[in-house]
């Protein structure tokens, strides 16, 4: 076991390995005056672990007195230690690649002996923080650690990646159900330990990752105990506002309420046709509209490359044209086609290796709806109008413009409203988008509409 | 206070009788809301979750930060298809190679047509015009003629020129000829129906 502890110690590389911090550790240890409670020893990092199995003899000489927690159940105490690779859901995975160790359990183990090294010799900050960061995961053994997690892992391993080299090197230790030791409790409770909270605080809000167990350890009544010790070591700061931490300085809750608002206001502002006012649609609203977004901004790119490579392709054929002279034009297109057509096959190649164009979007307003969806060169077009004016004269004009191609046409009065739905063909060479399809529309038909008299536009 | 103040009783009832008073109050005082209340919160909470997902910006996971990495993705999105369109644009402005192409274009309709035109004398579709009235001032219209360019915008033109109100329509393409069938509402009486369809048939034919 020592050897193994050494070696990972190595690979860690983020503290010196101590064989005396361990004999400090065990002296400290020895002064608990109790057994140590019934041997399961549980690390609450180990995401799946609640109900592995348990290793106990290693750990003997680490189990803490019960007596300093609160709880006499000594919830909070148990450790669990998973020696064999525990089996691991995405997230432990993540956690694991971004401590960059080669084994599972060996995060564990290391953060358990940066922990154990840490002593009331120990004074590095990082480590006071890695300490700090203990007492705030508070889980109960039989809690599933995977309901802690949110609901998309992806965006978890997101915020796993964007969270800085710092921040990450803390997180296995923060599944580590700790409590507070006696020795260092009584030493950190000093200006030290605040300045350590509010790293931590701030580490939260940069890593964002250790406010999910944050709020899970919230939501346990079994350590409502331990978390007053908790309030206590903060120093009478408010849980809710996590600590002092002040983002943008706000001195009152009211101010942020508002500013919060505000926020909201501007997300709807930059919403094309917002429909509603209340929270939940702006943000729905906003969700389609990104979509949207992503959506044109691939069409775009798609259409760029077809240009590119159809500019390209008349290119040769221009200069080839000129070399031939104009009066035979059409068979030196064709007697000359083939040098070219390596170029355009690998033009051609690309555009169909890539998926179909594709786009969509919704443009909507009181009156009108207008939605246009675009595979390939058919574009179809479903146009929704309150009754009033003759909107499919004026939309078959648009077309027209647009140079797109009726084959099909379908629709008529249903009850209020008009409905009709067009597939219409891009003609070659014709370069038209979606965007540019629905606006154009919904300009002239929206136009027409305000513009009429109140009477039938017959 | 408020409820005190329809008796003379609370002037004398003790402060601290009061705030009890009030708090029981409170307490049996739950908002019928309740239900609603929470499920408006989930409700708000879930697609604040769902925008996240979406935004790969991630500052800080308060509510108010999702928001804002909202405002500030859509922004840069908002950029990008700008700048996506200015060059979009800047190609077609362009350069003269682009002529040979309209070339190309421009003879590819006439051949076009042509062909349609005698696929559909193969297929044996001929041009034809009913009008059934098929209520008070309701008629039932068809039409099959050779498909050309901007023909739907011509009959539509039609149609308002003589007053015929749209209920439904049906339009399909085959074969290099166009089927136009409608359900039509009047508002005027028809003086004459042979002279209506021989003049919709005219129209259809006559090239622009």
């Amino acid at each position: 076991m020592e050897e193994e502890r050494e070696s990972l110690y190595e690979e860690m590389g983020c503290f010196d390995p101590n064989t005396p911090a361990e004999v400090t550790v065990e002296s400290s240890f020895s002064q608990a005056e109790q057994p140590p409670p019934p041997p399961q020893v549980l690390v609450a990092g180990s995401t799946s672990n609640s109900n592995c199995s348990v290793e106990v003899e290693e750990l003997s000489e680490f189990h803490l007195s019960p007596q300093d927690c609160p709880q006499a159940s000594s919830t909070p105490l148990q450790f669990h230690i998973n020696p064999p690779p525990p089996p691991c859901d995405q997230f432990h995975n993540n956690l694991i690649h971004q401590m960059a160790s080669h084994q599972q359990h060996s995060s564990w183990e290391n953060g358990y002996q940066d922990f154990v090294n840490l002593g009331p010799n120990s004074a590095t900050t990082p480590d006071l923080l890695s300490l700090l960061h203990l007492p705030r995961c508070s889980l109960p053994p039989n809690h599933h650690p995977s309901s802690m997690l949110p609901n998309s892992s992806i965006s978890f391993s997101d915020i796993m990646s964007s969270s800085s080299a710092a921040a990450v090197m803390y997180d296995p230790l923060f599944h580590l159900n700790f409590p507070m030791q006696p020795r260092d409790q009584n030493q950190l409770r000093n200006g030290s330990c605040l300045l350590g909270v509010e790293d931590q605080i701030q580490m939260d809000a940069n890593g964002g990752v250790n406010v999910m167990y944050f709020e899970g350890a919230n939501n346990n009544n079994n350590n409502g105990g331990f978390e007053n010790e908790i309030l206590e070591f903060n120093n009478g700061v408010t849980r809710k506002g996590r600590g002092s931490r002040k983002s943008r300085t706000f001195p009152t809750e009211r101010e942020r309420r508002v500013h919060f608002n505000d926020r909201f206001f501007d997300l709807k502002n930059l919403i094309p046709n917002p429909t509603k006012n209340d929270r939940a649609s702006i943000v729905g609203e906003a969700i389609d509209y990104i979509k949207e977004l992503l959506r044109t901004i691939e069409e775009f790119k798609m259409l760029v490359e077809k240009k590119r490579c159809g500019r390209f392709r008349s290119k040769k054929r221009a200069r080839v044209g000129e070399v031939g002279g104009e009066d035979q034009e059409e068979e030196e297109d064709t007697v000359n086609y083939k040098p070219q057509s390596e170029v355009d096959q690998s033009c051609f190649n690309k555009n169909n290796n890539n998926s179909l164009r594709c786009s969509w979007l919704k443009r909507k307003s009181k009156v009108t709806e207008v939605d246009v969806r675009i595979i390939d060169d058919e574009v179809t077009i479903k146009l929704v109008q309150k009754k009033k004016i003759n909107c499919l004269l004026f939309t078959t004009k648009v077309l027209d413009q647009l140079q797109l191609d009726l084959h099909h046409v379908a629709g008529g009065q249903i009850g209020e409203h008009y409905s009709f739905l067009f597939n219409t063909k891009i003609c070659e060479g014709s370069c038209v988008y979606a965007s540019g399809i629905a606006d154009t529309l919904m300009e002239v038909v929206e136009k027409q509409y305000m513009e009429a008299v109140p009477t039938n536009g017959y | 206070m408020g409820g005190g103040s329809r008796f003379q009783e609370p002037v004398r009832m003790s402060r601290r009788k009061q705030v009890t008073k009030q708090k029981e109050e409170d307490e049996n005082f739950k908002s019928p809301n309740l239900e609603a209340e929470r499920r408006r919160r989930e409700k708000l909470h879930g697609r604040l979750m769902a925008l996240r997902s979406h935004v790969p910006i991630v500052t800080n996971m308060t509510k108010a930060s999702i928001v804002e990495d909202a405002i500030t993705y859509i922004g840069e999105l908002q950029n990008n298809v700008k700048n996506l369109l200015e060059t979009f644009h800047e190609m077609e402005e362009a350069p003269p190679e682009t002529d040979e192409e309209q070339t190309d274009q421009i003879i590819k309709p006439e051949v076009e047509t042509s062909d349609l035109k005698e696929e559909m004398k193969k297929l044996g579709i001929e041009e034809n015009v009913q009008l059934c009235k098929t209520g008070e001032m309701k008629f039932w219209l068809k039409i099959i003629t050779e498909k050309k360019a901007g023909i739907f915008s011509k009959f539509m033109e039609v149609m308002r020129f003589l007053g015929f109100e749209i209920i439904d329509i049906s339009l399909t393409t085959s074969s290099g000829a166009i089927l136009i069938c409608s359900s039509v509402q009047i508002h005027q009486e028809l003086c004459d129906v042979e002279e209506t369809k021989d003049f919709l048939l005219e129209v259809m034919r006559s090239n622009p």
